[in-house]
């Protein structure tokens, strides 16, 4: 009973289509919000998440072989940033310093329970950015199967403190959480921007994703979205 | 925490239970939990918690707004009881200002959002029926008839997804009980009326002020009130059977943009909002309208926060519809179903709202999806296809269409075609982000189409060849692939439209459409040609003209789809000059992303395989390999291997040859043409001075502002 995790029998699917997964609020800078997200697949997350590596431990290592000869590509390096350590998420302490970052830039505040059903269900796949003490930055995650074929990683939301932006910051935490997602077994990567938001735009069409799909007037404000997805296969 | 029993206490049970506070219990016990524990029910996960809404929460419980306005939220009687609102003897000012505070709503609404939080927070509207004031009376009512009217055409037509459209009705009454007619005639005699008081202040010398105020104010009621019943007239000619309305649309159409034209120019003269209360300044809060009325009233799909549309722009929104109902009457004109597509597909590119989609669809098919509410979509396929390429089993008196077996075999192809068909107009009817995403679903459904036609063709062949009446016939495949090819062209050029493409991929884009031009859209209207002609000519020869004599008269006639084939042409050269011209800038070194070599995952080979993905379903044409793509851009295949500047003076001569073609009959006086024109010219400039290797630029910038699928190229120093 005092496991972290369970997820129910029969999720309820709210309609099931991706409109009604919307975000809240306009974004600014890069921050890439969740959606709240649709899944009868969430049980099966979690068991993929345990067995991955019992099953496919072989296919597993070969995966991880070739990819990581790209993944060392990825590094930034910079002599100046090498203050900015990046971390893995620990625990629920870490939870305010995430939520204070990520709600300043968001109109709309989300429950602490979005926070909680990706971090908590996804703890590898959360990254924070310290400068000594001070969390300037979070990335937040998750990977499950998209149409039960596809083991989509998705980005639920980005942001760095407005003082240290256009320092390559965002860059580092999403390569970040890229390569822990790839080393879980993503085939592809996703997450959704406003049409607008062109800072957030060219982050991730530096990174290589590419806008796979529009979205018409997604965004509670009416603005449209676009879907950037990067293949890793 | 123990899993909750259905079989529970029931509510008597619980009175009679002795109530024990379990509160310090509680927090002593959470202190036993680690760091990161949650302890929930068994039914109840973190997805379940995230999609809930935390009560109290004023911005997500609905129910909260109430609290932070600190007055009472009065309903229709309420607030007449309150004198809040009158309901008789309204001043000019007030109808005004209501009437135009109301459209504005109208149109939020049909700009996607609730009907509650929109037409509805006139409270008005809620019971017209006790409205004693004779003129807002009229009006009301026929707002919520012109409201359900929209509604009901809107959900017939189907061409709208939610983010397009909001069809629930909350239980509104809709005035169902007053015929249109009278709603048509309460209007007229309401508009009269304001004619004569029109008529009686006009200036007569004396008392100018007031009367010339008075003037205005009756000359605004009376516009407002003409609109209100032309509009109502227009959508109810619509909806008249088989387009019988038509003439009365334009000629109603034709008085609505005048009357609209002073409704503009008295905007001023309505009532405004005394004081604006905090949080919402983004609704009309005068005389009758109370935005938080319905607020507890939640659109099925996640509330998106309603800003009612400024009443400047309610104005020329309603113009532009009117402007954009009068086009799509035009496609009455259209005989044949590919017209009638392709009138679907330019109406599209203006990207329309939903209403004017909606009429333009059940115009064309209506609800018996007969074409024009006349024939059978069956029959109009058969003409289609006959007058496309003629295949010799549709044409009359020809010795297989006379065959029994043959003839059944063909009209279940054509029934199969025929849903296709609707399935692909459907799409044209979708917002334009739609169509492209159900496009690349529709090649699964059109490749068994193929497969179908194809099958029919050998069947037909070989009963030909029992009959020895010569060559294979491939002319329901060739059909098919008019559409598999239009479908794909439409889902490429979206792309650009849609803004999805970078500028690093425009190359492998516009090679795989020039492609498709040169290896299967111009054969395919070629053969199409050919089999037009040669049928063409059998019947006349049969008919007794010398064969000589016929061959004359089809070369003075031209060749059917030659119009066709001449814009393919014009497109493949302007594919191919993008090509190169983007072949000189990755040469240069000019297209590069800003992180240069770092990207890791950015797989050109991969891209390209998802990009195309969605015609791999397809027999034809056989889906392209990037390796047939690398293959013809290879520039080491060349010697000496050419320079950048060699790349842009081929594309300046591409776009040369583009302009020759444009400029060439058949091509008309087209907007496109204009269009590809500006666009030529200006890149000729461009190439021609990139192609002297001195210029130094940055980086090229592609405009698509001239046309949606083709840039202006220009230099950024």
């Amino acid at each position: 009973m005092s496991t972290a995790v369970q997820e129910s029998e029969d999720v309820i699917i709210p309609n099931g289509v991706e409109y009604t997964e919307r975000k809240i609020g306009e974004l600014n800078d890069y921050i890439i919000p969740q959606e709240p997200g649709n899944s009868n697949e969430e049980n099966m997350i979690k068991n993929v998440y345990e067995s991955e590596h019992d099953l496919d431990d072989e296919r597993e290592d070969l995966k991880t072989e070739t990819i990581e000869s790209k993944l060392k590509k990825l590094e930034i390096d910079g002599d100046t940033e090498k203050r900015i350590r990046l971390k893995n998420y620990e625990n629920e302490k870490d939870m305010p310093e995430i939520m204070r970052l990520i709600t300043k830039d968001l109109s709309e505040p989300y429950s602490i329970y979005t926070y909680r059903y990706f971090i908590h269900n996804w703890p590898n796949l959360c990254f924070l950015a310290f400068d000594e003490d001070k969390c300037i930055g979070a990335i937040v995650c998750k990977l499950d199967w998209h149409k039960k074929i596809v083991h989509r990683g998705y980005i639920a939301m980005l942001a760095v403190d407005e003082d240290y932006r256009r320092r390559k910051i965002g860059s580092r935490l999403v390569i970040r959480a890229i390569q822990a997602m790839v080393l879980k077994g993503a085939d592809e990567i996703v997450l959704e921007t406003e049409v607008t938001n062109k800072s957030a735009l060219n982050l991730y069409e530096n990174l290589g994703f590419v806008r796979d799909k529009r979205l018409f007037r997604y965004y509670l404000n009416g603005i449209d979205a676009l879907r950037l997805k990067l293949w890793i296969r | 925490m123990s899993q909750t029993d259905d079989n529970g206490p029931s509510l008597e049970e619980k009175k009679n239970c002795n109530w024990k506070d379990i509160t310090k219990d509680f927090f002593e016990l959470c202190q036993q939990l680690n760091v990161g524990e949650l302890v929930h029910d068994v039914h109840f996960g973190l997805f379940e918690a995230m999609s809930a809404i935390e009560m109290m929460d004023p911005k997500m419980d609905a129910g909260m707004l109430c609290n932070q306005v600190k007055r009472k939220v009065y309903d229709f009687d309420e607030a007449l009881k309150a004198n809040i609102i009158k309901d008789d003897n309204l001043e000019s000012e007030e109808l005004i200002g209501i009437i135009d505070s109301t459209y504005a709503c109208v149109v939020t609404w049909l700009e996607g959002h609730s009907l509650a939080q929109t037409v509805f927070t006139n409270l008005y509207l809620h019971n017209p029926e006790a409205i004693k004031d004779k003129t807002l009376k009229s009006f009301c009512t026929a707002i919520l008839k012109t409201v359900d009217l929209i509604r009901d055409r809107i959900n017939k037509a189907s061409v709208f997804e939610e983010e397009d459209f909001q069809s629930v009705s909350y239980g509104f009454k809709m005035a169902s009980e007053v015929p249109s007619a009278k709603v048509i005639s309460s209007l007229r005699e309401v508009e009269d009326e304001f004619a004569k008081k029109v008529r009686s202040t006009k200036d007569k010398g004396e008392d100018n002020e007031t009367r010339a105020k008075q003037h205005e104010l009756y000359s605004a009621i009376y516009s407002r009130i003409k609109f209100t019943r032309f509009l109502y007239a227009t959508l109810l000619a619509f909806s008249k059977d088989k387009c019988s309305g038509v003439d009365d649309i334009e000629k109603y159409l034709n008085g609505i943009l005048d009357v609209l034209l002073s409704m503009q120019s008295t905007i001023h003269l309505g009532i405004k909002p005394e004081e604006r209360e905090c949080g919402l300044h983004d609704y009309p809060t005068i005389m009758g309208f109370e935005p938080l009325v319905n607020q507890r009233l939640l659109p099925s799909t996640f509330p998106r926060y309603a800003k009612i549309t400024s009443i400047e722009d309610t104005m020329k929104y309603l113009s532009d519809m009117c402007t954009r109902f009068k086009f799509i009457t035009g496609v009455t004109k259209c005989t044949f179903l590919h017209q009638a597509m392709d009138f679907f597909e330019d109406f599209s590119k203006l990207s329309p709202c939903v209403l004017s989609r909606s009429l333009l669809h059940l115009l064309v098919f209506p609800i018996n999806r007969r074409f024009f509410g006349n024939e059978p979509l069956v029959d109009v396929v058969r003409d289609t296809i006959r007058n496309f390429i003629a295949p010799p089993a549709l044409v009359p008196k020809s010795s297989i269409g006379s065959n029994p077996d043959a003839r059944a075999y063909c009209d279940a192809f054509l029934q199969r075609a025929a849903n296709t068909i609707l399935q692909l107009v459907n799409i044209s009817g979708q917002n334009r982000a739609r169509q492209r995403e159900k496009l690349a679903h529709i090649f699964e459904e059109l490749a068994n189409l193929e497969a179908e036609a194809d099958k029919l063709d050998t069947y037909l062949h070989r009963l030909l060849m029992k009959n020895s009446q010569g060559q294979t016939v491939v002319c329901f495949v060739t059909w098919v692939l008019y559409h598999v090819l239009k479908a794909m062209f439409n889902y490429l050029y979206l792309g650009f439209e849609l803004e999805l493409y970078s500028p690093q991929e425009y190359y492998y884009i516009y090679w795989y459409i020039s492609e498709l031009h040169c290896s299967w859209w111009i054969p395919t209207l070629s053969r199409a040609d050919n089999f037009l002609m040669e049928s063409e000519a059998m019947i006349e020869t049969q008919s007794g003209k010398s064969a000589k004599k016929v061959r004359r008269q089809q070369k003075k006639k031209g060749k059917p789809h030659a119009k066709e084939v001449h814009t393919a042409q014009i497109h493949q050269m302007l594919c191919n000059a993008f090509l190169k011209a983007l072949l000189g800038f990755i040469r240069a070194k000019k297209l590069e992303l800003a992180d240069g070599s770092s990207i890791a995952f950015d797989s050109e080979e991969v891209r390209f395989r998802r990009r195309f993905a969605p015609f791999q379903v397809l027999s034809s044409p056989q889906p392209m390999a990037y390796c047939h793509f690398t293959d013809t851009i290879d520039l080491q295949r060349y010697k000496p291997v050419p320079e950048p500047e060699h790349l842009f003076q081929a594309a300046c001569k591409g776009f040369q040859h583009a302009k020759a073609l444009i400029e060439q009959p058949p091509s008309n006086q087209t907007e496109q043409a204009t269009a590809l024109l500006r666009i030529c010219k200006y890149n000729i400039v461009a190439m021609s001075v990139l192609s002297t290797g001195k210029k130094e630029y940055e980086r090229p910038l592609f405009d698509f502002t001239v046309h949606k699928h083709y840039p202006i190229i220009t230099l950024k120093n």
